[in-house]
């Protein structure tokens, strides 16, 4: 089986489906990095890279850490005989997180999983406010970095393509729907995406990347692109602008 | 002008003064007040506890299975207001109300305004802070209103208002995609009606009820259709709403995005993305704690 095509950026490995993070806890407490290690230097320790390579494609492991608890169920991640780690997957926000890790020692005090438990007792295992804050910080400037060209390049196949949706992800994040129309002389452009999770920052965004000479009035909103109707069960909206 | 347009039925209660040691009796008087039978129009239940002496076990048989159903729509649309100024009572309340996650509002007097009936049970702090903006605002929002008032995303506060629906304490009135849909607390819209509870007389509960005026009518969609109706769609009601109120706030942000785009300005841009991520970061992290 081929493994899935990754990148890293700032504190993720992004993954088709999620990203990879580590909490901070985790990263200084348990991995002894610092705060500010990228989750690329981070590779080089083992349980990382098992991290990596056991759940970039499949969120959960086997085992459990403790019982399983719906959504919340903390699953075991090994690398060797000693590495052992605690991970849990939060499918809402997309992201798979390394919660903890600890070497496995059986019967000794400070063996893995009485650790774990421990962290899961007191409520710190997983991640925290801080943590969040942090993924939708990288996500914000993974999305502001690569908004423009990834617009303007789904826009130019859409123009050799006229009448034909062309579907591309903008920002890493934002999968989007494109048409463009040529009437005469005029070019009609549909921009079709889903408002689920989205914020009315990235929506500005989007649209500037699409023209940076149209204001956001200039922009109207449509039930249905020259193809299809939107998708309204999925909380898609689409945009339609004239160009002479 | 209130999104509702037909009556809503204000019904009082009191079970006798008595000593309720007997859970059967409590029962059978629930059964009897309170039958679950669900109506196409509003109604407020009101149990005033005060002058009855209840065991633990007869009052969770009173006020448990009423909730429970409040909340699975076994009544229709309708909220539960009790009654009590006893210290212990109220606490026993609000540990039930959290426990059973029971929509229940609390009242000292069964002549205090409907306003001042304090909303107990499983709710967040986020949810605490919205039903105020709520009452704050009259009564009746919309999830673009509450963004405004909260200084929140409106992706935020759909979740925070359909929480609140969800767990029975708001109603959700669906209208059109530039309306947006309605979230309503139906004792702040009681009052709304020119009818606090002081006004309002306990009369038999085949015909209690008060009317909205006529020109007050609009179209009301029933709350259980809404319930049911699909998430995406309830959003994207809320999204038109907004987009089409904050046109003008837009496009001057559109006009700065822009300038960044032109100018390569990433940390700019990157800046003006993540505006809003602590709440966000607030949201997640609250999630795990439900």
């Amino acid at each position: 089986m081929n493994s899935p095509a990754l990148r890293w950026h700032r504190g993720s490995c992004i993954c088709q489906r999620y990203d990879l993070r580590i909490t901070q806890r985790c990263l200084v407490s348990d991995l002894g990095f610092e705060s500010s290690t990228s989750f690329a230097d981070a590779r080089r320790h083992p349980i990382v890279h098992a991290f990596e390579s056991q759940r970039a494609s499949e969120p959960t492991g086997t085992r459990t850490v403790g019982p399983a608890a719906g959504e919340l169920t903390i699953y075991r991640l090994g690398q060797g005989h000693e590495h052992r780690g605690a991970t849990w997957h939060d499918a809402a926000e997309r992201v798979l997180w390394l919660c903890a890790y600890g070497l496995h020692r059986s019967g000794e005090n400070d063996d893995a999983f009485p650790y774990f438990h421990g962290l899961i007792g007191a409520g710190t295992l997983l991640p925290t406010e801080e943590d969040y804050a942090a993924l939708f910080d990288d996500r914000g400037h993974r999305f502001a970095d690569t908004l423009y060209e990834d617009a303007q390049h789904l826009l130019a196949r859409a123009r050799s393509n006229p009448g034909v949706e062309q579907i591309g992800v903008l920002g890493g994040e934002q999968t989007t729907g494109v048409v463009v129309d040529v009437v005469d002389t005029l070019e009609e452009t549909y921009i079709a995406f889903s408002v689920v999770g989205l914020d009315t920052s990235r929506l500005v965004m989007i649209l500037g990347a699409f023209d940076v000479e149209a204001a956001f009035r200039d922009w109207e909103l449509v039930d249905r692109l020259p193809t299809r109707l939107t998708r309204s069960a999925d909380g898609e909206i689409c945009y339609r602008i004239l160009r002479g | 002008m209130s999104v509702l347009d037909k009556r809503i039925e204000y019904r009082p209660s009191r079970p006798g003064t008595a000593v309720y040691p007997d859970h059967h009796q409590v029962a059978q008087y629930r059964e009897q007040e309170f039958p679950p039978t669900a109506t196409d129009w509003e109604r407020i239940f009101c149990i005033n506890l005060e002058g009855g002496f209840f065991s633990p076990g007869a009052l969770m048989e009173l006020i448990v299975p009423l909730g429970q159903g409040m909340r699975a729509g076994a009544y229709g649309s309708a909220a539960l207001v009790v009654v009590s100024t006893d210290v212990g009572t109220i606490a026993f309340l609000e540990a039930l109300a959290e426990k059973h996650e029971l929509p229940i509002f609390l009242s000292s007097s069964p002549n205090a305004p409907l306003r001042h009936a304090r909303p107990i049970g499983a709710l967040t702090t986020a949810e605490i802070e919205t039903y105020g903006l709520i009452r704050s605002a009259g009564g009746e929002v919309t999830s673009s209103r509450v963004a405004d008032l909260a200084g929140i995303e409106v992706n935020a506060a759909v979740n925070r208002l359909s929480g609140l629906a969800k767990k029975g304490y708001v109603h959700r009135v669906a209208r059109s995609r530039r309306e947006g849909d309605a979230f309503v607390d139906l004792l702040s819209a009681a009052e709304q009606m020119g009818a606090a509870t002081s006004d309002v007389k306990p009369v038999p509960a085949t015909s209690d009820e008060f009317s909205i005026p006529d020109d007050v009518r609009q179209a009301i969609r029933a709350v259980a259709t809404i319930e049911g109706s699909n998430p995406g769609e309830v959003l994207l009601r809320a999204w038109y709403e907004f987009l089409d109120r904050h046109r003008d706030a837009l496009d001057v942000d559109s006009k700065e995005v822009r300038r960044m785009l032109k100018d390569n300005d990433r940390d700019g841009l990157a800046s003006y993305a993540n505006r809003h991520n602590r709440e966000r970061a607030k949201q997640a992290v609250a999630r795990l704690k439900r």
